[in-house]
């Protein structure tokens, strides 16, 4: 399933030499262009049937800025780095091997 | 053994100072509200006459208040704690306050010979009453070393964030989740119920994926699901902790348009007249602006 997304992502676009530098996109669980079209399916559906969303639009809107700065490859979660990177602030790393207990 | 002030004694401050009295600290309690101060002193603490008197008599003063401006005027002034206490006193403010006013309070306090620790509270009133509060601390070792017997009294998880200003910019981080996640889960509840969807299915499927969220599992349940809008933690209150987070991140320019969104809404909320409710029901206020049925789950029933 993992590598079924990374391949249908691949035939669709062709990554950047800056993507690719990304070690996480070796790693891709959902992207963060897959995350975009799902948020985009959740607001027409709740756009035709009048359900407000602010959050869900705030958050699609996050999503395509990350998509335009050319980070769509990478994995959803780095969306935190993708924020960081924008407003450059040292992006969040936990020490070597550490699990929440 | 040192003797400890509590000024500030309404839902969370009451339960704070009575644990601490009884596990044997010797404890001065006072409100602005002389009935609630003598109601204390009924169970066996003792009755603090003035604020001027507590910062004279005690060795570590702890506030408990609602914002910065009522922090500030216990602290200040010829009648403040920083007028009166002796050097080497601790305070410690356990409130949820603006983190730049820690910051300045701090600098106020080592002026007059005195050390401030920020000590804010996390989790519920409910967990306060039976002393399994959580705390997040920002203190210098010394002093940290100091209140912890106080923090372990009073609760059972104590986390040393780092220097002064380090403990309630912690919890600003996890209160900016734990709301937007309230506002996260009441757009997604509207959204399925105006699907029609079956809801107790809905929320089986949401909580066996990523999507699964501590407000979900453990607050809704019990709160707006079950139709219980009584609060552990009011919208108003929600809404005073995001403004915080919000002016903090404006000052040191970090954009959160997620928390600006929710802000928003909460703000729609009390405009409403909703201030009131538990912040779960976020999702209530939702569903009656758009015109859409409440989400209930069966009477008695549980995630499983």
């Amino acid at each position: 399933m993992e590598a079924n997304i990374n391949i249908n992502w691949l035939c669709i676009h062709r990554p950047t030499s800056a993507g690719l530098s990304h070690a996480v996109f070796l790693n891709t669980g959902f992207t963060i262009d897959l995350a975009h079209k799902d948020l985009s399916l959740v607001l027409n559906a709740a756009n035709a049937c009048k359900v407000p969303m602010p959050v869900g639009a705030a958050t699609l809107n996050s999503f395509s800025l990350a998509r335009a700065s050319d980070n769509g490859m990478l994995d959803f979660s780095c969306i935190a780095d993708v924020m960081c990177e924008l407003a450059q602030i040292q992006k969040p790393r936990v020490p070597s091997g550490w699990k929440p207990t | 053994m040192e003797k400890i002030g509590f000024i500030g004694l309404g839902r969370m401050g009451r339960p704070m100072a009575n644990n601490l009295f009884s596990k044997g600290f010797d404890v001065t309690a006072w409100d602005i509200r002389p009935e609630v101060t003598q109601a204390l002193a009924k169970v066996g603490l003792k009755a603090g006459v003035s604020i001027a008197q507590i910062a004279k008599d005690c060795d570590i003063v702890i506030t408990m208040l609602p914002s910065s401006i009522e922090v500030d005027s216990v602290v200040q002034g010829e009648n403040g704690v920083f007028a009166n206490a002796r050097p080497g006193t601790v305070i410690m403010d356990m409130s949820t306050i603006d983190p730049l006013a820690t910051d300045r309070f701090s600098l106020l306090a080592k002026n007059h010979g005195l050390s401030w620790v920020d000590a804010p509270v996390g989790r519920l009133a409910e967990h306060a009453d039976r002393g399994e509060s959580l705390f997040m601390a920002g203190a210098s070792d010394e002093d940290f070393s100091r209140v912890r017997p106080l923090m372990e009294a009073m609760g059972n998880s104590i986390y040393h964030c780092g220097d002064v200003g380090t403990g309630g910019r912690t919890k600003l981080v996890n209160n900016y989740i734990a709301i937007t996640l309230c506002q996260v889960n009441g757009e997604a509840l509207a959204l399925s119920q105006r699907f029609g969807l079956n809801l107790t299915n809905t929320l089986a499927v949401l909580l066996g994926t990523s999507a699964n969220n501590g407000q979900l599992r453990m607050n809704f349940p019990n709160k707006v699901l079950a139709g219980d809008s009584s609060p552990g933690f009011t919208i108003d209150l929600a809404h005073k902790d995001l403004s915080l987070v919000l002016n903090a991140a404006n000052a040191c320019k970090v954009p959160m348009p997620v928390g600006a969104a929710t802000l928003n809404s909460f703000s729609l909320a009390r405009a409403s007249d909703n201030g009131m409710l538990d912040f779960s029901c976020i999702a209530d206020v939702m569903c009656e602006m758009a015109q859409i049925q409440k989400p209930r789950v069966p009477s008695g029933w549980k995630p499983t």
